[in-house]
């Protein structure tokens, strides 16, 4: 993923570049959704 | 009749909160001129960054479509690499961490080094053990892996040792009392009181190791341009 964002920034396709980063923090809160519910569920 | 004033702070601790100001006043400007760095510098500069901001970056755009395939393959290589390094890792960090706590480890003289080497390697940030194996290895997703190993490795460590102290000593002490061996304490003692734990901590590490190992792809790709 960094390997893909950063082609697009060396390229000065910073438009594409945000999409990139957009797409990173959605993963990312996703993930962080799934296993907070995961931490959650073992809690109790 | 003078009215009596009720201080909402103590005058000694207004004094320390007046004196902790000033010194941190104090060290903002020494470090500013340490570092020669600028604070009007981000306003005088700001207009630029704001049309950076406007026209460069906003809107986003859509790659073209034939390299969606391609960009939704990475996601999927970043998602697998977060949870296959954490997974090696967890492994390695719970046969570790066994010898890591002074009150399980079959060698308690020996609990203090297993947590020396752990904090060593959890100071060192993946960013730069990505650096010292580009640098050794080559490029790869396999030098993004051993990184993501090494500090998700030591964090465990420390946190399943942490996890393990925190159980009740007495199920531990009664075991021993009749004679179990280390496996037997480990198995029925140390694994169902803790394994929620442990497994909390290592959903919580794959979380971080997918924010890294996006950085750590970025490191890979300014190494090999």
């Amino acid at each position: 993923m960094g390997l893909t964002l950063f082609s697009y920034i060396k390229s000065f396709q910073y438009d594409i570049a945000l999409s990139i980063i957009l797409l990173i923090a959605v993963m990312v809160i996703v993930v962080d959704q799934i296993t907070a519910k995961l931490r959650k569920e073992l809690g109790k | 009749m003078k009215a009596n004033k009720i201080p909402l702070i103590a005058r000694e601790q207004k004094k320390l909160y007046t004196w902790f100001l000033v010194i941190a006043v104090l060290l903002f400007a020494a470090a500013t001129v340490f570092t020669q760095f600028n604070p009007l510098s981000l306003l005088a500069n700001g207009e630029a960054f704001w049309s950076f901001l406007t026209e460069d970056f906003f809107p986003p755009a859509l790659p073209a479509g034939e390299k969606i395939p391609g960009i939704l393959s990475s996601v999927v290589v970043t998602l697998a690499l977060a949870m296959s390094s954490t997974a090696i890792a967890a492994v390695f960090a719970f046969l570790v961490s066994l010898f890591g706590s002074e009150k399980i480890s079959p060698f308690p003289k020996f609990a203090k080094v297993v947590r020396g080497f752990a904090t060593f390697l959890r100071n060192i940030p993946a960013l730069v053990w990505a650096f010292i194996l580009f640098s050794s290895l080559g490029i790869g997703t396999g030098v993004g892996f051993v990184a993501l190993c090494i500090t998700s490795f030591a964090f465990m460590v420390r946190a399943f040792v942490e996890t393990m102290e925190d159980v009740s000593q007495d199920c531990i002490e009664s075991l021993s009392a009749v004679g179990a061996t280390f496996p037997q304490r480990v198995s029925q003692a140390i694994l169902p009181s803790c394994l929620s734990g442990f497994l909390s901590w290592f959903l919580y590490c794959i979380e971080v190791n997918i924010r890294a190992s996006t950085i750590v792809g970025m490191v890979g790709a300014a190494v090999w341009a």
